[in-house]
């Protein structure tokens, strides 16, 4: 049974540890983001840079790709290309059984939650554990992620700690957030060991290095992608940059926006596989291009700014819709301002649509977008495709906006509807129910402003204007 | 004062203001007034087709704004606006409807640039060393969105407020984020905005501030009729009527 | 696969053009001029901000530092490269510290040598090629002397750095790389603290999967 996605706003709104521990989560991450950019010319100037290296990547993917690609390979490093995500995770797959792979071990990558890949992997008995902390604790829980940079955000240290005690038989003191982690780290210290593929995403791919680079804190990102024999990256095209050059722009938008953070503890940079000499690292790196609808998103003028994101999650922190429903309530991979964008765009606008209403265009998440996409602007656009969409679905609004058109059209009879207030009420359906359940309904003038203006000219010269 | 001939400045009243907030409008023309300007008030303005726009359906509002545009560009002044959303609507939306180059978008390139939220054209010409003496007051500004982030003129409304000496300004907690109204998000989304209204009502309600001030009026009804809503009194106020309390006028003539 | 390479390409090549606004390559406002004092400051204050430890130490001193730093954490099983005389000198110094202190040289493959590193080494020493000030960073390229587990198993890592190769910061490090953009080393790793993580309810916690301390030694 789908549970509708305004049935999952209203179920979030009813749960109150879920409203404080985003509460709690948005006002810090909000607030770490805004020291790391308190030098608002700096901000101007690095948002500005960092929306002309996305825009003109954008322009120029498959040059840039191409690029990537003949530079991987020179480098030793295999390139895949998958247009959707079954396609990726059979070439996964495929890699897989050709090592004769058992245990996957995957740093951390949205891209790989897109395309449901630890599910497949697990139908055909691969076993994949999730090695990012956050990850680690939504996958004990059978969950998936509810933010895309902190993907247990909406779990308080309470909750963990009975978590691990239920799932893992471990107790923790109350509050020990380093005994918690200390868990995790030698839980999965083992799973690094005997890990037969690991398994990331990618954050830029440098086209003429043919270089993958990656941001993390943990350091289970560097483990992932070190430690077992075969590495596979997987990347959604539009991660494509020219050269490294762009590189420091894009690092520094990507992590201040982030978590407030200047750099992460960790930036890797991997251009190939252990060399002949050298005693460690994977001796084979797989890189996958995946398309998954990007390509067709590039085609589009008014929405090929979608691509330029750069995954830091501000828009999310910083949309009061997010911070009240949380990241489940979305029902898809990427929640928030992103993810009403991306996800009809990926899935298709008659089935994610809805998600374009979760949104009163406030501006926030625009506002704190580090590559300037106009993230409203992008709403709005796909509200309009969305009515050309489905005609049947959306008769009765448009009638509703006809009605309103001939009333404002034609100062008459809007003066004489507005007298009446008819216009409000005209508006049928839900419109004063779902007022009036919070709210007193406005009570119109005695005199409105156009009779009050007409009396003040008339008094005035003696005639009407 | 009578004898000098005033510069004109046209009028947008807004239809929110036009319906439920006339006294607005009205506070709106004798700020005008006090600043050296007549206002012009073409009768035949309704709209600026903000709700429809936002709610995907481009062509009503793109026949709107024609209209709009053609009613306000008989004479080169400027257009001033009681409210940061629909002076946004004009100022950034109207250009972007019609094709680039055509006749359509010059026209709304050109009233764009004339057109002004009124408390920002009003600024710095409001004659502050002619307040009155006025009892000390506690308010509260709601910074609409659209006056944070589209034009850009929150903090000229701080500013202005800041240049009264008896009136203390205080901010809710999370001043930056939405009062909940959207317009038809608070229908369609009605669920999320009851909330986000009521968290703002609650911070608002928190600064003890015996006024809540805005110079937009789809947020002060928002806010409004959920206090009342709530068995509160009404405690909203439009910036423009706060601003004629302060300077002696008297409201309507 | 050859079909979904052409496929995408074909589907983005179908791209409508946008006009953009010119495009600036890299401008790196050079923050202040800073002599090399001042960035020396700014990098240690940077890595003390995120949690490192930092040894202002000269080319006489050093090894002495590094020997007392063993003995004080009681730290006995050191991993070490090889091929470089820096790392020679420091083997010697911390063999030299004590009896107990042994060195494990990462002459083998990661495979053969992997149950050692993860259960037996408690501190490793690396050098750094080059460090970057506004971030309090360290640029470790490793290779064939230095493999790339050095810096991440350990639960305590030092690195050795020269204090003249501290640069500003990370666009004039990339305008001008200790490394070669035609021939790209496999892997160069930026670091800048000790692992650490905020995912459970935004809390820092410090040693999640990489090394939970980090100690500089800056060499003047």
């Amino acid at each position: 049974m789908v549970i509708s996605f305004s049935t999952r706003i209203k179920q979030a709104l009813a749960d109150p540890q879920l409203r404080s521990n985003f509460r709690g989560a948005m006002d810090f991450l909000r607030n770490k983001r805004k020291l790391a950019f308190s030098d608002e010319n700096e901000w101007e100037a690095l948002k500005k840079q960092g929306a002309a290296i996305r825009q003109d990547a954008i322009q120029r993917l498959p040059e840039l790709l191409t690029q990537l690609e003949q530079q991987c390979l020179n480098n030793g490093i295999q390139v895949h290309w998958a247009e959707d995500g079954q396609e990726a995770n059979h070439i996964m797959l495929g890699i897989a059984q050709q090592n004769q792979a058992r245990l996957v071990i995957k740093g951390k990558s949205m891209a790989t939650e897109e395309i449901e890949l630890n599910d497949f992997l697990a139908q055909h008995n691969i076993e994949c554990i999730e090695s990012d902390m956050g990850e680690y604790i939504v996958q004990l829980d059978n969950e998936k992620p509810s933010h895309i940079i902190m993907p247990a955000i909406h779990k308080n240290t309470a909750q963990i700690t009975e978590l691990f005690e239920s799932k893992l038989g471990i107790s923790t003191p109350e509050g020990d957030v380093d005994a918690l982690i200390g868990v995790g780290r030698s839980i999965l210290r083992k799973k690094f060991e005997q890990a037969d593929i690991g398994i990331s995403g990618v954050n830029f791919a440098i086209a003429d290095t043919g270089t993958l680079c990656l941001v993390e804190n943990e350091g289970n990102g560097r483990l992932s992608t070190t430690a077992p024999p075969v590495h596979i990256a997987l990347m959604g095209i539009e991660k494509v940059i020219p050269n490294i050059k762009a590189l420091p722009t894009l690092q520094k938008l990507l992590t201040r926006s982030a978590t407030g953070q200047h750099i992460t503890s960790y930036l890797n940079l991997i251009s190939s596989p252990r060399k002949p000499n050298e005693l460690d690292g994977p001796k084979e790196v797989h890189l996958i291009l995946l398309d998954n609808g990007r390509a067709k998103i590039s085609q589009d003028q008014q929405l090929q700014s979608t691509l330029s994101c750069i995954r830091c999650g501000a828009c999310m922190n910083h949309c009061p819709v997010y911070t009240r429903i949380g990241g489940h309530a979305y029902g898809s991979t990427y929640p928030g301002p992103i993810g009403q964008i991306l996800t009809p765009q990926l899935k298709g606008l008659e089935q994610e649509g809805e998600l374009l209403d979760a949104c009163s265009l406030n501006g926030a998440c625009g506002e704190a977008c580090p590559v300037e996409i106009d993230l409203p602007e992008l709403i709005r656009t796909l509200r309009q495709r969305r009515q050309t969409a489905d005609h049947k679905r959306w008769s009765l609004e448009a009638f509703v906006w006809f009605i309103w058109l001939q009333i404002h059209k034609h100062p008459h009879l809007y003066l004489l509807v507005t007298r009446f207030a008819a216009s409000f009420r005209a508006l049928k359906l839900k419109t004063p129910a779902n007022w009036t359940k919070t709210r007193t309904m406005p009570k119109p003038a005695k005199l409105s402003l156009h009779q009050q203006m007409q009396k003040l000219s008339k008094s005035k010269n003696g005639g009407v204007k | 004062m009578d004898s000098l001939p005033k510069k004109q400045v046209y009028l947008f009243g807004t239809c929110l203001i036009d319906m439920f907030y006339p006294q607005a409008g009205l506070d709106a023309v004798a700020l005008l007034e006090l600043s050296g300007y007549e206002a012009v008030y073409p009768q035949a303005q309704t709209c600026c087709g903000q709700p429809p726009y936002n709610s995907g359906f481009k062509s009503p509002a793109v026949k709107i704004a024609k209209q709009t545009i053609d009613l306000f560009s008989t004479q080169d002044i400027p257009l001033i606006v009681p409210s940061a959303s629909c002076a946004g609507m004009i100022k950034h939306h109207y250009p972007t409807l019609f094709q680039p180059q055509s006749l359509e978008a010059k026209q709304a390139k050109q009233l764009a640039q004339r057109t002004f939220e009124l408390i920002d054209f009003i600024a710095d010409k409001l004659p502050y060393n002619q307040q009155p003496l006025r009892q000390p007051i506690k308010v509260a500004l709601h910074e609409s969105c659209s006056a944070l982030r589209e034009m850009n003129v929150a903090s000229t409304w701080r500013h202005v407020l800041n240049k009264l000496d008896n009136v203390e300004v205080t901010y809710p907690e999370n001043k930056q984020e939405c009062c909940g109204f959207g317009g038809t998000f608070s229908i369609k989304s009605d669920a999320v905005s009851a909330v986000m209204t009521q968290d703002k009502c609650k911070n608002l309600i928190n600064t003890t501030a015996k006024q809540i001030l805005s110079g937009d009026s789809g947020c002060l009804m928002n806010i409004g009729e959920h206090l009342k809503f709530e068995g509160k009194k009404d405690p909203c106020l439009h910036l423009a009527s706060f601003l004629v309390e302060q300077f002696g006028l008297s409201h309507g003539h | 696969m050859n079909k979904a390479r052409n496929a995408i390409l074909a589907r983005l090549k179908k791209q409508t053009k946008i006009n953009l606004p010119q495009y600036i390559q890299s401008t790196s406002k050079p923050s202040q001029h800073l002599n090399t004092e001042q960035t020396s400051a700014l990098f240690i204050e940077k890595l003390k901000e995120n949690r490192a430890e930092v040894r202002c130490v000269n080319s006489e001193n050093w090894q002495d530092a590094l020997a007392q730093f063993a003995l004080d954490r009681k730290l006995n099983t050191w991993l070490i490269g090889k091929n470089l005389s820096e790392l020679e000198k420091a083997g010697i110094a911390l063999t030299a510290a004590s009896p107990d202190i042994t060195l494990v040289q990462y002459t083998q493959e990661y495979e053969i040598l992997k149950k050692t590193l993860f259960h037996k080494v408690d501190a490793s020493i690396t050098l750094a090629k080059a460090a970057i000030a506004e971030t309090g960073t360290l640029v470790l390229i490793p290779d064939q002397n230095e493999p790339r587990m050095m810096s991440l198993i350990p639960p305590v890592h030092i690195v050795l750095l020269k204090e003249c190769d501290i640069l500003n910061n990370f666009q004039q490090l990339v305008n001008n790389p200790p490394w070669s953009n035609q021939k790209m080393p496999s892997n160069i790793v930026f670091i800048s603290s000790p692992s650490k993580t905020a995912d459970i309810q935004q809390t820092l916690a410090y040693g999640a999967h990489g090394p939970k301390s980090l100690i500089v030694f800056i060499l003047s």
